[in-house]
């Protein structure tokens, strides 16, 4: 499980990485992401799918301890105290990005989706604070 | 960035290969990775599999509904 929970939030870290754009994915005309007589909305989907694994990674990390909560806090107490810290944000944070979504699918503008990005980076910082904190396998 | 990508693929068909418990865990990973870092033709289903999931979390947070893991509890003692 813990090299399941590394192995998640690296991948996080990975999309950072500015070279995660470079790739030729197509969006299937019909779906969400490419409606009818619009014009397929990548970034969209690309956003939105890092918001949903970068969520699922905390979720992991919370029920990991949250699970493992007695034999953790003999480890370090100091993992709950920082996920203690975390999880209110990420509720917050998950607030923002949902109502950002809304604002940016009424008015598909750069700057709309620039707004769900600047949350996203908050997210994705969530998610190495925890990473930092959950013990590695050896 | 074509280096990178038979290493992560591998590390996440290893994780599949041995555990059935975090295999959505996985299967997103490996989604995410294949949207970001390959040629793939992203699907209706897909598409609209993503969207439902993420507004779907709209509706449990207008319910109140906070999960267990995310309330932040007392220490063990």
């Amino acid at each position: 499980m813990k090299k399941y929970l590394s192995l998640l939030l690296l991948s996080v870290g990975l999309m950072l990485w500015p070279g995660a754009s470079c790739n030729q994915a197509r969006l299937e005309p019909g779906g969400f992401y490419a409606q009818t007589n619009t014009v397929p909305d990548l970034t969209f989907y690309q956003v939105d799918a890092t918001y949903d694994f970068t969520s699922y990674a905390l979720i992991a990390a919370f029920s990991f301890e949250k699970q493992n909560r007695d034999a953790l806090w003999k480890i370090n107490p100091n993992i709950k105290h920082t996920l203690d810290q975390l999880r209110p944000q990420f509720v917050e944070y998950g607030r923002q990005y949902l109502k950002a979504r809304d604002a940016y699918k009424a008015m598909p503008v750069p700057a709309n989706l620039t707004v769900m990005q600047q949350v996203l980076a908050k997210m994705q910082q969530l998610a190495a604070s925890a990473n930092a904190v959950i013990p590695k396998a050896k | 960035m074509e280096g990178l990508l038979p290493i992560i693929l591998s590390l996440v068909n290893s994780l599949l290969a041995n555990s059935g418990t975090i295999e959505k865990g996985v299967e997103k990973a490996a989604a995410l990775i294949a949207a970001l870092f390959t040629a793939k033709l992203l699907s209706i289903d897909e598409q609209n599999a993503l969207n439902a999931h993420i507004e779907s979390q709209k509706a449990l947070l207008a319910a109140g509904f906070l999960p267990d893991y995310l309330q932040v509890e007392p220490d063990p003692v």
